[in-house]
Formats: structure tokens, C-alpha cells, sequence
């Protein structure tokens, strides 16, 4: 049982056998050491993804298998103390737009990054995002928008937690294909993340107190 | 020449007298008229006068039917969200407990099928033969990720393909049934939407078995039966332009994503192609942008005709009417000499 086989494991998406070489490494490897090198994995597959050598199922198979990794190795680490300040995020698809195979992933891999994910699925509204934002002490608050035609849903957001005086509790990150840098610089987005690595790294530098 | 004749002399290959602008219109017509969404999906005269008022104000070439709102997947037993429509409940959670109760959809009884046809017989005889009449229909492979959730269905692809098959056979006799009632209804178009099946999503291999194959299959039953198909892959389909090709379509409906100069490079003069203008630009461009833009579509996929200008995807409904406007311009000033 190696880190690489745990690794491979993962990237091809072979849930079961993922977690059983995983039970097997714990036993010779630190958890940090761990979560480290299957961050590099995935960090890997992104490239893959990026060169169109693999697409979204091979990513959704891949993070299922991760999910299921660092349900067992999160344990670990926070016997030993390592877990790390974990942020919380509120997701979703705004209002009017269905899409949601993106914004499943960034919730996949923010949760197998350690985070807290609270995935209000598709169609949701400002106020929905607020509410359960305020509820769950979220830090960050993720809205996709797929469509040219939902993506005002994203700027509606934004002028609610504003209006609400509560602007400043929360992060705003957008994504999804109908956006970009400039419309997230528009509405006054904190940032925006092109995919659901970009999306772990933000979370992780946020967690780990680093400016974003 | 009338829109009509515009339209089908292009789609048959031969030379119009200008370019035709077929705009990717769904509530964007009932937008200009204070009309919601919800307004039009509850309303077949709302529908049907909004898309007809508009296409004669700013006089471009098609009507389309109230397209694109999960009514197959409905009819079959997702659950959509109350005067919305996206899914709220997919059908198939269990495919061993669920796809026992498929039946395969009837179009003039399930679900909201019979309202749209309604709206398509009474668009063709409004319009006639003096515009084009559009009738839309899911993929067979976007129906199932509407019945299993699109996340699903796209592991299922990798992990249970023996199921996605199955049920990919079942969503082809329906898709198959419907397009037939589209034609009877009067659809002069079928216009056929595979929004996962770019390479923005999956690969070529998984696109042709578990799409195209499937697609195909539909398409050839419609073509006997006398119907003209458009085809629309959102996203980036410049890789397997050849794939969409094949599937001999009278009209390839192209997103922006893709180069229409390397489209019709690739292509030739093999099938018409529709397309590509930016859906974002007709929302938040200005004429004159929409305007520019139009002309390089013009010249890269249109310069020797068999070519239809239109959005890369569907308009926002707030699109403001002077953007959607220039782009009717731009075909309506690009004369072919014949």
C-alpha cells in the first residue's frame, strides 16, 4: 500500500478500492502527508482536464473517490490536531438556472479539501443564499451562473448583503460559464474562480489566514 | 423572397437572396411585451402572439415553439419546481425501482407536450408559409440526464453504462414519438438541443456512444418522415465537428465557443450552418458591437451562403430589442448575388 497507489485509486475514481488502500497507508503515513499528496493528485487531474485529456465525468468519479478517502482519513487528522480551520460555504446555482454539474463539483472538492459545504442546489434565490448563510456562520458564500440570462441573480446577491448592512461578514465567490474576472469585478464579487481547484485553493488560503 | 422561402432555399443548399437570421429565442419575445416566463408557460395565446408580433416588428425568419423548459422529462415523470422549469425530483433515483414505471410519452396527453403542440398549430397558422415555424426537442441523452440528473447520468456513463444504454434506447422511441408529433403539429424545423455533448463536458468516444449513436437514430426516423432538423451542442464542439457532421442534419446550430472560420474550413459547403453570435453580447453589447460581430460571422461562416445568422445559445430574455435587432440588420444588408 502506497501514496501513489492511494493516489492513482482516487484519480481513476475506484471508490472502494481507494479506501481500502487508504485504511492501509494511515497506518504508515501521516494523515497531513496524506491529504498533501492527493492534493497534488487532483491538482493533476485539473491539468488533464485542462489539455482536454480527460472531461467532467472522469472529474466527478475522481472526486467521488476523494470524498470518500477523506472520509476516512479526516479522523486522523483531527486526532492529531491537523485539521486545520475549516471555513464554511454556502453554495449554489442562482435563481432561474439549473445547471449545476460545476458547482457539484467545487462542492466535491471544497468538502474533500476539508471545508464545510452547505449545497443549496439549483435555482436559488438571494434571499435563500442569505438565510442560510447567516444560519450555518458561513464564511463564504459561492453562487454559479451558467447562463447569460441568470447571472444578474449574482449582482442581486451582492446588492441584498449590502442593503442587509452584512456585506462585509461574507466572501462572495462567483463562477460558471456565463462569467468571468471583469463581471465579478462589475458586481463586486471578492473573486472569481474559473473551476473547482481554483475554488479549493481560494477556500484552503482562506482557511489558512492568507490574503485571497 | 418571404422568411420561409429564405430559410428553406438555404437549408436545401441552394443561393438566397440574403442572409437569414433565425434568432435562439425561447421567453425573450413575451420579455419585450412585459410577459414573464411564467406568464408564457401558462398562456399559449401569450406565447403565440408574443413570438409572432415580434418576428413581424423586427421581421426576422423563424417562430419557435415554447422550447427548452424539461417538458419531455416532465411528461415522463420528473418533477419540475412550481411555474418554473427546472427539476426539482429526477425520475430515475433507482434505476431497478424507477425505470419499471416508464411509459413511453404520449404528446398529446403527458404533461405540457399537448399545450406546446397547441402552440405550434397555432403558430403554423399564423405564420403559414411566410415564416418558419421551430419546434424543439431534447436529445435523447439530454432527456435521460433530465430523468437521472445530469451529474448522475455522467458518472453513470463511466460506472453503470449497461443502465445509461437502457435507458438511452427508451428515451430514443420517445424522442422519436415526439418529433414525429412536432412535424404533424406543423414544425417546419425540429430544432434537436445535446447541451452535454460538447467538449466542454465529454470526451468524442463517450459523446458518439452515449449522443450521437443515439441522436442519429432519431434523426433518421424524422428525415423519412419529411422533417428539416437543426442541431445545437452547446459549448465547444470544435473537436468533433466532423461527429456533428455525420449526423447529416439539415443545419448545425453552432455556440460561440467555436470558430466559425474553422467550422466551415472543416465542414465545407457539407451542411449549413447556423450561428454564433454571443449570447452575453446581445445582453450587454451595444448595436454597434452586435453589429461588427455579425459581419465576421457573415464572412467567416456565411460568405458563400449556406449559412444562417443567429445567437451562439439562447437570448437572454433581456437582451435589449435594439441588439437582437442589429443582428436581423446585419443578415437583412448581406445580399447574395445570384
Amino acid at each position: 500500500m502506497s501514496l501513489d497507489l492511494l493516489v492513482k485509486e482516487v484519480c481513476c475514481g475506484n471508490n472502494e478500492r481507494a479506501v481500502e488502500v487508504a485504511q492501509g497507508v494511515l497506518r504508515t503515513t501521516a494523515p497531513a502527508r496524506i491529504v498533501e499528496a492527493l492534493t497534488w493528485g487532483m491538482r493533476s487531474l485539473g491539468d488533464r482536464f485542462d489539455k482536454r485529456e480527460i472531461f467532467i465525468p472522469e472529474l466527478l468519479v475522481a472526486s467521488e473517490a476523494m470524498g470518500a478517502v477523506m472520509g476516512v482519513v479526516e479522523p486522523h487528522l483531527r486526532q492529531e490536531g491537523k485539521e486545520g480551520a475549516r471555513t464554511t460555504c454556502v453554495i449554489g446555482t442562482v435563481a432561474g438556472d439549473m445547471h449545476e454539474i460545476g458547482k457539484n463539483l467545487v462542492a466535491m472538492f471544497l468538502r474533500a479539501s476539508g471545508h464545510q459545504v452547505i449545497d443549496l442546489g439549483c435555482d436559488v434565490k438571494p434571499e435563500l443564499f442569505l438565510e442560510v448563510a447567516e444560519q450555518e456562520r458561513a464564511h463564504v458564500i459561492g453562487c454559479s451562473s451558467l447562463m447569460t440570462t441568470s447571472r444578474m441573480e449574482q449582482r442581486h446577491l451582492i446588492d441584498l448583503l449590502v442593503r442587509k448592512g452584512v456585506r462585509e461578514k461574507y466572501r462572495v465567490i462567483v463562477g460558471g460559464a456565463a462569467v468571468g474576472d471583469r463581471w465579478a469585478k462589475q458586481i463586486g464579487a471578492d473573486a472569481y474562480l474559473p473551476d473547482a481547484f481554483a475554488a479549493a485553493q481560494y477556500m484552503n488560503e482562506l482557511a489558512a489566514g492568507r490574503s485571497v | 423572397m418571404n422568411s420561409y422561402e429564405r430559410v428553406m432555399t438555404v437549408l436545401n443548399g441552394e443561393t438566397a437572396d440574403r442572409v437569414p437570421v433565425i434568432p435562439l429565442i425561447r421567453e425573450w419575445p413575451a420579455r419585450q411585451l412585459g410577459w414573464s416566463l411564467g406568464e408564457v408557460l401558462s398562456s399559449v395565446e401569450k406565447h403565440v402572439f408574443s413570438q409572432y408580433h415580434l418576428a413581424l416588428e423586427l421581421d426576422y425568419d423563424c417562430v419557435y415553439d415554447l422550447n427548452a423548459i424539461n417538458a419531455e422529462a416532465e411528461a415522463l415523470g420528473s418533477v419540475l419546481k412550481d411555474n418554473d422549469i427546472s427539476v426539482a425530483r429526477y425520475a430515475i433515483e433507482d434505476y431497478d425501482r424507477d425505470c419499471k414505471r416508464l411509459r413511453l410519452l404520449d404528446p398529446f396527453r403527458d404533461g405540457r407536450l399537448p399545450m406546446i403542440l397547441e402552440g405550434i398549430r397555432r403558430l403554423k397558422e399564423i405564420a403559414g408559409f411566410q415564416k418558419v415555424v421551430v419546434g424543439y426537442m431534447q436529445s435523447p441523452f439530454r432527456l435521460a440526464s433530465m430523468l437521472r440528473g445530469p451529474n448522475r447520468i455522467l458518472v453513470d456513463c463511466l460506472r453503470q453504462p449497461d443502465r445509461v444504454s437502457g435507458l438511452l434506447d427508451f428515451c430514443t422511441h420517445c424522442q422519436a414519438l415526439y418529433g414525429m408529433a412536432l412535424v404533424r403539429a406543423g414544425a417546419d424545423i425540429v430544432d434537436i438541443s445535446d447541451p452535454l455533448a460538447s467538449g466542454d463536458v465529454m470526451s468524442r468516444e463517450m459523446c458518439y456512444e452515449f449522443s450521437l449513436r443515439h441522436s442519429a437514430t432519431v434523426i433518421g426516423f424524422l428525415k423519412r418522415a419529411g422533417a428539416m432538423i437543426s442541431y445545437h451542442v452547446c459549448g465547444d464542439t470544435t473537436d468533433r465537428l466532423d461527429m456533428l457532421a455525420g449526423l447529416e442534419v439539415d443545419a448545425l446550430s453552432i455556440d460561440h465557443k467555436v470558430d466559425l472560420k474553422v467550422a466551415r474550413e472543416r465542414l465545407g459547403d457539407r451542411v449549413c450552418l447556423l450561428g454564433n453570435v454571443d449570447p452575453e453580447l446581445l445582453l450587454s453589447g451595444s448595436p454597434e458591437e452586435v453589429g461588427a460581430v455579425c459581419q465576421r460571422c457573415i464572412e467567416d461562416g456565411g460568405r458563400d451562403g449556406h449559412f444562417i445568422l443567429s445567437s451562439g445559445c439562447l437570448i437572454p430574455a433581456d437582451a435589449p430589442l435594439e441588439n437582437v435587432g442589429a443582428m436581423v440588420d446585419a443578415g437583412r444588408n448581406h445580399a447574395y448575388r445570384t
